[in-house]
């Protein structure tokens, strides 16, 4: 394949234009659930959706190669541990966006989660969550659901999101937290008889289990499937930082793989017919360099990809404006020609029924960035 | 009144008597530096470093053998964790850290080296908070407690774990001997400068975005810090000690907040330069305003009044930002303002508070921590880093450099209140950490003891507490009853 930028472009304006189906508005009733997962440490894009086209990765990362590809068309697979995202992307229900980051080319993990989080541009000058913004400007208290122990920041800026990250000892017994609650209202503490509430009418989906991920995505599925429940799930898988031993079909990266793909898997498996209503989206605050480094890893770096799963994506695509390995940013990464914060705007707008500009204005300050709702999902 | 003692201490356990004269009880605690109720053969940030020294360059080795295959290769890592303490260290501080909370004699004092830790956090990067947090905290904070605010920013700035976690390694002057050569030479290697350092002792450390700093500001205050680096060798790698090394400094004028550095007539250069710079950013309003209202949200309440942070101003500046007066400035201004206001405690505090008035001990002694190199440590010694971890704050381990956020907002998902509740209900457990002799009878009168000792309206809280019956269901209500949540 001649990997230009200019050849993907136009397949892919090929491919968006051909058989957009014209479904029918959802009726507003229709709850829609939105799953994002953080991929902590930054996401080889290149691992997860390796480019098959480009005889020039070779000379790159030889230790890193994949043996085995998931064909997606004749430029792109998934890594072998993305089976079920293969499988939905069979059958019509998963995506990537590829050679896309956040605009933050610093490299640092912490200022990269933070505005991964925030959707801003200066690390920590923003104190809550592009979510948590969207999810006030839908007028939607309470609807987010954190499968971590603090709130993410990303879902920050909203009242009564709640959590679940169940601890490894017991809880006092039923009629010590009642007991509790009426001190809290004997007191008058409306913030503690807030959450005290929030905790006693916790449903029994949102009881037991533990803090795996397979555990964790399964509850998830349950709660999602509660039409008065939260509609925002967000899970964190940390470890992608493979400085050494990032591996190639098996190895450190491929695990962290195979945890996404267990998420989706149980998501899909557990949310039945609502899977149709749903969009998970990944989350990672870089990708790292083309290039392996001296202990058969990657270092930080910046382009990366989103990966997409759910019943609310328009078709199985890779959406991207392939920058190409032979043009590398800083000689070391690989380019971002696409600005993530478009991709969650626009998935904010499928799901939350808000008109994109809208949420350009008021969650992202009206920065320069592209919609994508019309070619990524159902509208 | 009796607020007080859990405001700025930890409250008094069942054997101590109320204080005549409360203030003067806080304040005195700041007239010299006091001792750790824990002293022997603790280690050293060189002892550490020496040790994690170690473990990268064998870890580099083991990449190096078995990078190929990732079973291995976590195998082998593993081993080293165990053989270097990656696993011991941290719980052995904190164990040590709790202890001395608790049976020093100095609460107030310890709440504030608590404070300090977290305003000059370092963010758990390379295991900062297995080998290095606790030293750190002994040897950058503590001694500096007894000195003047820029003395403790130079002392923290020019830390080692400070400058590691905050990349100034990587900060290097483009213009620099060390720079021109590298960026010359042909190599794909390039290298310049690395603002993180230079934004964060801005906005985190000393005058905050209050100040108005511009982007040239943070450049040249990276500037500044140029040359203040681990020093790189074959037998370091990138775990060196750290040196000032001249040959990485970017020469030239800079100019910060308006003060031009390293001109003819401020001729600060090289490493005397950064301490320039600092004395100026210490001396700076902004500074002063900022640190006196953090030291207000940490000890009065989340929204302190002007009135309440002005006193804290005038000490400063009347002593010339010596800290213990400051410390003082802080406990009288808790005194007059703590009763009419509220201050919901994070874990740690809250925790500390419970284990001293209910007499529980949560932690393996730090007496009988032993290192052997390659032993797994056994659960019930880790056991204090998991409780913190559960209750969500891991105190070595905040997971941003600007540390754990000290208000309500934070602290109040609905988990983490789960978490509390969990935890208390686990109290009970804890006694048998102690020895028969020193256990308390669990019977009205201590809970009587202890609710009028510690609480201005005790009334209340002994309602709450009795109306449960047995001991672990009172322990419950004590700790998550508003009056022990917020102080």
């Amino acid at each position: 394949m001649n990997c230009t930028r200019r050849s993907f472009l136009q397949g892919s304006l090929a491919t968006l234009f051909v058989g957009g189906l014209n479904l029918p508005l959802l009726a507003a009733s229709v709850k829609k659930n939105l799953v994002i997962i953080s991929l902590r440490g930054g996401m080889d894009g290149l691992t997860a959706v390796p480019v098959i086209g480009d005889p020039k990765i070779k000379s790159y990362r030889s230790e890193l190669l994949l043996d085995q590809k998931l064909k997606l068309n004749s430029d792109f697979g998934f890594h072998p541990k993305l089976s079920t995202l293969h499988n939905l992307w069979k059958i019509g229900k998963a995506s990537v966006v590829h050679a896309t980051s956040i605009p933050y080319t610093q490299r640092s993990h912490f200022d990269g989660q933070n505005l991964m989080e925030t959707g801003g541009l200066v690390p920590y000058r923003e104190k809550t969550g592009w979510l948590g913004r969207g999810l006030k400007l839908a007028n939607l208290d309470g609807s987010g659901l954190a499968l971590t122990l603090p709130m993410p920041l990303l879902l920050r800026g909203i009242e009564q999101n709640n959590n679940f990250y169940p601890a490894h000892n017991t809880m006092p017994r039923i009629e010590i937290v009642k007991k509790l609650r009426a001190a809290y209202e004997g007191a008058s503490e409306e913030k503690l008889l807030n959450i005290i509430d929030v905790i006693m009418n916790r449903p029994l989906t949102m009881q037991g289990g533990d803090q795996s991920l397979d555990s964790l995505s399964k509850k998830a599925s349950k709660i999602l499937q509660d039409p008065l429940g939260p509609r925002i799930a967000v899970f964190d898988i940390e470890g992608f930082d493979t400085h050494s031993g990032q591996g190639n079909d098996e190895g450190g990266h491929a695990d962290k793989l195979e945890e996404i793909d267990m998420i989706i898997k149980n998501l899909y498996e557990g949310l039945g017919k609502e899977f149709d209503n749903t969009l998970i989206l990944t989350l990672t605050e870089f990708g790292r360099t083309v290039e392996q480094n001296g202990g058969y890893g990657t270092e930080h770096g910046y382009g990366s990809a989103i990966l997409m799963a759910g019943g609310l994506l328009k078709k199985s695509q890779v959406l991207t404006d392939w920058p190409g390995l032979n043009k590398l940013f800083e000689q070391r990464d690989l380019q971002s020609t696409i600005d993530a914060r478009g991709v969650y705007a626009s998935a904010m707008s499928a799901v939350l029924d808000l008109e994109f500009e809208q949420i350009k204005k008021n969650v992202f300050w009206n920065s320069d960035i592209s919609n994508f709702s019309e070619q990524l999902f159902k509208t | 009144m009796n607020n007080y003692f859990r405001k700025v201490g930890f409250g008094l356990s069942y054997k101590e008597t109320i204080p005549e004269d409360p203030l003067k009880w806080a304040t005195d605690q700041f007239n010299s530096l006091p001792p750790l109720s824990w002293s022997e053969k603790l280690p050293s940030v060189e002892d550490q470093r020496e040790i994690f020294r170690q473990y990268v360059t064998e870890k580099e080795k083991i990449q190096e053998k078995f990078g190929k295959d990732a079973m291995i290769y976590e195998k082998e890592l593993n081993k080293l964790r165990h053989q270097k303490g990656q696993n011991f260290f941290q719980a052995f501080e904190l164990s040590i850290r709790h202890h001395n909370a608790l049976n020093n004699g100095a609460p107030a004092f310890e709440r504030m080296w608590h404070f300090w830790g977290n305003h000059f956090s370092l963010s758990n990067k390379d295991f900062i908070s297995d080998w290095h947090y606790g030293p750190y905290m002994r040897e950058a904070i503590r001694p500096s407690m007894d000195k003047t605010f820029e003395e403790m920013v130079v002392e923290v700035t020019t830390s080692w774990g400070m400058i590691h976690h905050l990349d100034n390694t990587d900060n290097i002057g483009p213009n620099s001997q060390e720079g021109r050569r590298e960026n010359s030479d042909g190599d794909k290697r390039k290298v310049g400068l690395n603002e993180n350092h230079g934004r964060e002792l801005l906005e985190l450390h000393t005058v905050s975005p209050a100040a108005n700093y511009t982007q040239d500001d943070v450049i040249n205050m990276a500037k500044v810090l140029t040359g203040w680096a681990k020093k790189w060798s074959k037998k370091n790698s990138w775990a060196g000690p750290l040196v000032f090394q001249p040959e990485l400094h970017e020469m030239g004028q800079k100019n910060i907040l308006g003060k031009s550095y390293n001109t003819k007539e401020n001729k600060m250069t090289g490493n005397k330069q950064l301490f320039a710079v600092i004395k100026d950013l210490c001396n700076h309003k902004s500074c002063r305003e900022f640190i006196a209202k953090k030291l207000c949200q940490h000890f009065i309440t989340d929204e302190p009044s002007q009135e309440m942070i002005d006193p804290i101003i005038q000490a400063w500046v009347k002593s010339d930002g010596f800290l213990p007066e400051i410390h003082k400035a802080t406990m009288k201004v808790a005194f007059e303002y703590g009763n009419k206001h509220k201050k919901f405690l994070m874990p740690e505090p809250w925790l500390i508070q419970n284990a001293k008035m209910l007499n529980f001990k949560h932690y393996w002694g730090p007496d009988r921590y032993v290192f052997k190199p390659g032993k797994i440590p056994p659960k019930r010694e880790r056991n204090i880093q998991w409780i913190l971890e559960d209750l969500g704050h891991p105190v070595f381990k905040p997971s941003q450099p600007n540390g754990f956020i000290d208000n309500e907002e934070e602290w109040t998902s609905p988990e983490l209140m789960i978490r509390r509740m969990v935890y208390a209900n686990q109290f009970q457990t804890y006694l048998k950490n102690i020895r028969r002799e020193n256990q308390s009878t669990y019977d009205d009168e201590f809970f009587e003891n202890i609710i009028y000792k510690n609480f201005s309206n005790p009334e209340n809280a002994l309602k709450t507490v009795f109306s449960a019956n047995s001991t672990q269901n009172r322990f419950v209500m004590f700790a998550n009853m508003p009056e022990v949540l917020k102080t």
